[in-house]
């Protein structure tokens, strides 16, 4: 039965792993449908866009069964299982086995609890760099999908009917993030296991909690255990202290590697909440220095809390431009962990991971970039992507009335008057008639911007061939109402000929 | 004395009549056997955009007069913004299948289509209904979203615009079809044929940065040049173009004008749009700079101009 819940947990993961890969590679932007539906499970994002009803269903299960989640439903997990896997085929024997190591609760329970509070004081930063889900879509996005990218422009050439995908949705100082985060996950991996999600994701230490008092905990059978150490020898989460003949499962993250290993049969699951835990002088021990952990930690979030508003101040950067559904730079910077998919699925391009602008915590977070590109006026991919709702869900008839910024025209910038030609390059593009063009002087038209009707969407600045920029847009801190074009009357027209 | 004199008349008249009668069929067979070459350009009006080209095509001596078999041949569209059919912003994609079952018919090897949109590019395509009608026709669709897809040339004789990036469908071909839509615009004045250069280029900062008007008449100096210019005037849009939201800038006057001078059907085009817009000549600057600079004449009075009315019903 085990081996069977072990090859389920196999093919569940790998299955959900690729979706969620596929998500961050989409290069040629398919729109998404079911298949983007394992980020909504995602923990964090849960939590953060606070569908109750996911964060439910994950918190029953790792009380049924521990850290299902961790080993099934966590990107981040599989991945490092599946380094885990390749690596042990580069290794001696000897080099294969894990051993037992003990829990670093102070350590780990001060990295949750500091994650929670500046969550809770509405900054995300340490979620962002901690979250594995997060953590995992920086990497795909940024590394594996240049790759994808790479290779399909290539294979163009090859067969016409693969479009060439330009390159120009990278930003080096992410990727840079991204390449530290790579090398750190895939050499714990490939030498401790699991130490990463055992010892600084905050997902992790909080579902161990939670799993202290799971209903059915995988457990030594004491009479048939002979201490051979063979699961102990196979534990990715090093959990298994076979000289006490106890699996902690606070770390434990659900495998079954185990079960499997075990030819005896010695570990299963077992109803736990009637048995009197034999060890618990121990046990009380170990809470007890979590706790103080967890106070400690309470107190370090304390005088970081204080350190914390300053970086959290609004940056008055006016290129801090968050997409609309973000309602405001405060809200999205809260809510926002940075896992990009809404930068690999932005079909335009035009969002990308924010340098400084968005200020120090505010690093990696997407950001539209007018020099790139525009936000299309009726696209709203990055909304209905979005696991964290820092974008929340918009129509399309929503998002033509939010103002993400207001346009400035500098007339002294503009062609028209310096080199007195033809353009209106702005008003081509203009989605909302906020530019018109009206009479300057030699039969020239000059544009005039009406800011009501300005969304804010880029077109102007990215067609703008003054250098610099004769019209661009500047952030509105909290996104606003734009007025909507109000439509004339169709008044038909008969000709009768051709007029010549 | 008074019959006498009717008589005479009456024969005189009859036979009159007989010769002009003879004259008349002399001269229509002449027509045949020399079809397509006695107009420089023809202006249809008043049917669905397949019925308006195929008398408009019939009129300058069928398609394989442009044609040959065995040919590459691109069909360039203006595709350029993600607008519906009945916004006009693009060209009309029954008139875009019309022309490319034309040309497979009289032998083309294969009929693409592309435009260097200005929206994104799949939105585009799609939404204008080019793309369906494009796959339904037998054409093909060509990618024109990466810089990867146009290649420089020099242009000849251009005052501004002496060099540029021009998509490789174009270089490539043997005949291409110009096939605008009649828009108002806000840059350039109106958009028509001319206009229509942007599209096959990768570079349009340029032209906006160096002088637009002269830029997009320095474009038709490519060596390159369309065989035909068939303007749709079927929707127009007749102002807040080239991207109006509303229906209440367009306009369905169902015409259609095609040329081989595309100065002169941009003139013809624009005279006919000043029906609905007061937008003179001496206004828009692109096509008064080609007429000066002879890529064609702008002055259609001194063409051979065939007027089509269909009358539906």
């Amino acid at each position: 039965m085990y081996s069977l819940l072990r090859r389920l947990r196999v093919v569940l993961s790998i299955g959900i792993f690729f979706l969620i890969f596929f998500c961050f590679i989409n290069v040629y932007h398919f729109a998404g449908s079911w298949w983007t539906m394992p980020l909504g499970w995602q923990l964090i994002p849960a939590i953060l866009a606070g569908s109750f009803a996911v964060v439910i269903v994950l918190l029953l299960l790792t009380l049924l069964f521990g850290r299902i989640y961790c080993s099934t439903l966590c990107p981040l997990g599989t991945y490092q299982d599946i380094v885990r896997r390749v690596t042990n085929l580069f290794k001696s024997k000897k080099a294969r086995r894990m051993k037992y190591h003990k829990p670093h609760n102070i350590a780990r329970y001060a990295i949750l609890v500091i994650s929670v509070m500046a969550t809770i004081m509405g900054s995300s930063i340490l979620l962002l760099w901690l979250d594995p889900y997060s953590n995992f879509g920086r990497v795909a996005a940024n590394l594996f999908n240049p790759v994808i990218i790479f290779f399909g422009n290539n294979l163009s050439y090859i067969i016409d009917i693969i479009p060439v995908h330009g390159y120009h949705s990278f930003t080096l100082s992410a990727i840079i993030a991204a390449i530290i985060f790579f090398i750190i996950i895939t050499v714990f991996s490939a030498l401790r296991g699991r130490l990463y999600c055992n010892l600084i994701c905050p997902v992790g230490s909080f579902l161990g909690l939670i799993s202290k008092y799971s209903l059915f905990k995988l457990q030594i059978n004491a009479e048939r255990c002979t201490h051979c150490t063979i699961c102990s020898k196979e534990c990715k989460a090093q959990c298994i202290d076979v000289g006490k003949q106890e699996i902690d499962n606070s770390r434990c993250v659900q495998c079954y590697d185990c079960t499997v290993s075990c030819k005896l049969g010695a570990i299963g699951y077992k109803q736990c909440y009637k048995i009197k835990q034999p060890t618990q002088p121990m046990n009380t021990a170990s809470e007890r220095r979590s706790f103080l952990g967890a106070l400690g930690g309470i107190i370090a979030a304390g005088t970081a809390g204080k350190l914390l508003p300053p970086l959290r101040n609004v940056s008055e950067n006016n290129k801090a431009i968050c997409p609309p559904g973000s309602e405001g730079l405060e809200r999205f910077k809260a809510h926002c962990t940075s896992c990009h998919a809404c930068i690999a699925n932005c079909p335009s391009h035009v969002l990308r991971p924010a340098i400084t602008e968005y200020g120090i915590d505010g690093f990696t977070m997407p950001v539209l970039d007018f020099d790139r590109s525009y936000c299309n006026y009726e696209c709203t991919r990055c909304s209905e992507i979005c696991p964290n709702d820092a974008i929340c869900t918009i129509t399309q008839a929503e998002k033509a009335v939010i103002q993400i910024g207001e346009v400035k025209f500098l007339p002294k910038r503009c062609i028209v008057v310096s080199d007195e030609t033809d353009c209106g390059a702005c008003d081509e593009h203009c989605p909302t008639h906020a530019i018109k063009m009206i009479d300057f002087r030699n039969g020239l038209k000059l544009p005039k911007v009406n800011r009501e009707l300005c969304i804010g969407c880029g077109g102007c600045e990215y067609i703008c061939p003054a250098s610099p920029k004769a019209i661009f847009v500047v952030a509105n801190t909290v996104h606003e109402a734009a007025v909507l074009y109000q439509e004339k009357e169709q008044k038909e027209i008969k000709v009768e000929g051709f007029g010549f | 004395m008074e019959r006498r004199n009717f008589l005479k008349t009456a024969i005189f008249g009859s036979l009159a009549a007989g010769f002009s009668l003879k004259n008349s069929l002399l001269s229509a067979q002449v027509k045949t056997s020399t079809a397509g070459d006695e107009y420089d350009l023809v202006a249809v009006m008043g049917g669905e955009p397949d019925v308006m080209y195929a008398k408009a095509i019939e009129t300058l001596g069928g398609i394989k007069k442009f044609v040959k078999p065995g040919q590459k041949v691109v069909v360039k569209p203006n595709i350029g913004w993600n607008k519906t059919i009945e916004l006009a912003g693009n060209t009309n994609p029954i008139l875009v299948g019309a022309i490319i079952k034309d040309c497979l018919k009289a032998g083309a090897k294969e009929v693409t289509v592309f435009d260097h949109t200005c929206n994104e590019w799949k939105d585009c395509y799609k939404n204008s209904g080019i793309e369906a009608a494009v796959k339904a026709a037998g054409g093909k669709i060509a990618y024109a979203h990466e810089e990867r897809y146009y290649r420089e040339v020099k242009i000849q004789g251009a005052k501004r615009l002496t060099k540029t990036k021009v998509h490789e469908a174009i270089l490539d071909c043997d005949v291409w079809i110009n096939v605008p839509v009649l828009k108002h615009h806000g840059g350039a004045k109106i958009t028509i044929a001319l206009k229509n250069y942007m599209g096959i280029v990768w570079d349009r900062r340029f032209f906006h940065a160096n002088d637009l008007q002269q830029c997009i008449a320095d474009s038709a100096l490519l060596s390159k040049k369309p065989v035909l210019n068939i303007v749709d005037a079927y929707r127009i849009v007749t102002d807040n173009g080239p991207q109006n939201h509303t229906l209440a800038d367009v306009q369905t006057p169902k015409a259609l004008f095609m040329s081989a001078d595309i100065v002169a059907v941009d003139a013809a085009a624009l005279k006919f749009f000043n029906q609905f817009i007061n937008k003179p000549l001496a206004e828009v600057g692109h096509i008064k700079l080609a007429n000066e600079m002879k890529i064609g004449t702008s002055d259609i009075d001194k063409l051979r101009v065939k007027r089509i009315m269909i009358n539906e019903q």
